[in-house]
């Protein structure tokens, strides 16, 4: 899975952000499946958005193109590759100043 | 020295001199503004902005970089940047409403610009190229010249005395200081009080009194 630029993995975290696990003492494949299983059940629309980051496709064309059972694998990848971990403990130093 | 890869890269990051280090704490204010409101594009971009700024490298290059090096490269200069001194005129603490109607944005610099250029005749070059450090402790020399030159002038002036009616004396007004200027409050010191001046009984002190209903 490609690295995303700067831009693009603010916006994905951003997208990710409402469903991060409370319990930051989760590995990252754990903290990677209940951020997909969060979004998966109550946010369809930001899962979507998330793979259109991730994939640079609008939501029509991942609607179109990404298969329903590839999508989560899809997405668990991205993060990891992304190390989406390191992203938030960034921010957050960001947040507290 | 610090260094970074950007898109196979290597850039060093140099230590910033005044008027470059302050114009990458105006961006920081940007940054930290785009983080309170969850703005990805404009948070990306001045994250770029602040890595262009203090390292010269197009912004278009930034924003096709991954965004792990972008990160590594910002915190790369942060750090190099971080100024370890503590002066006292930096522990007052600025209110947000202490804002004054004529400022602007980017006003940081040319306040220093002034200072410097008005006290010691400098070019504005001369200035930017200053080093951090000298430069804030000089800019404290001057706050604290400038106040002492106010106090003296003071003590010249009919108002260094109010009359006292209760008393019928004369009381002395010293001229304000800030903060930073004055001596800090020392705790009192312990002092034994010798046996025979303690009062004879059972005594309940302050703390008693609070527990006992």
């Amino acid at each position: 899975m490609r690295i995303l630029s700067i831009n693009e993995a603010l916006r994905l975290y951003y997208l990710l952000e409402p469903y991060l696990p409370e319990d930051m003492s989760v590995d990252l494949l754990d903290f990677v499946g209940t951020i997909i299983s969060n979004m998966k059940e109550v946010a369809p629309e930001a899962f979507i958005d998330a793979l259109g980051v991730i994939l640079d496709k609008t939501r029509e064309e991942v609607l179109a193109e990404v298969q329903p059972e590839e999508s989560g694998i899809l997405l668990a990848e991205a993060l990891v590759d992304n190390s989406l971990l390191s992203l938030r403990d960034f921010i957050r130093t960001l947040e507290n100043g | 020295m610090e260094s970074f890869e950007i898109n196979e890269t290597t850039y060093t990051v140099e230590r910033a001199r005044l008027r470059l280090w302050i114009r990458l704490e105006d961006i920081q204010k940007f940054i930290k503004q785009a983080v309170d409101h969850k703005d990805a594009n404009k948070l990306a971009r001045y994250l770029c902005l602040y890595v262009s700024t203090a390292c010269d490298i197009p912004v278009k290059e930034l924003h096709s970089a991954s965004w792990m090096e972008v990160v590594t490269a910002f915190t790369s200069i942060l750090l190099t940047n971080q100024i370890k001194l503590n002066l006292p005129f930096m522990r007052q603490g600025v209110e947000e409403d202490e804002e004054v109607p004529w400022d602007y944005e980017g006003r940081d610099w040319f306040v220093y610009a002034n200072m410097f250029a008005k006290e010691y005749g400098w070019s504005l070059e001369y200035i930017g190229e200053l080093e951090v450090e000298d430069a804030f402790s000089l800019f404290q020399e001057i706050l604290v010249t400038r106040q002492l030159d106010n106090e003296w002038e003071w003590s010249l002036t009919d108002k260094t005395h109010t009359y006292n009616k209760a008393t019928k004396n004369y009381d002395p007004v010293q001229f304000p200081r800030p903060i930073w200027m004055q001596k800090e409050p020392k705790e009192p010191k312990k002092v034994k009080i010798p046996k025979f001046l303690i009062p004879v009984g059972n005594v309940i002190s302050y703390k008693d009194e609070n527990t006992i209903h």
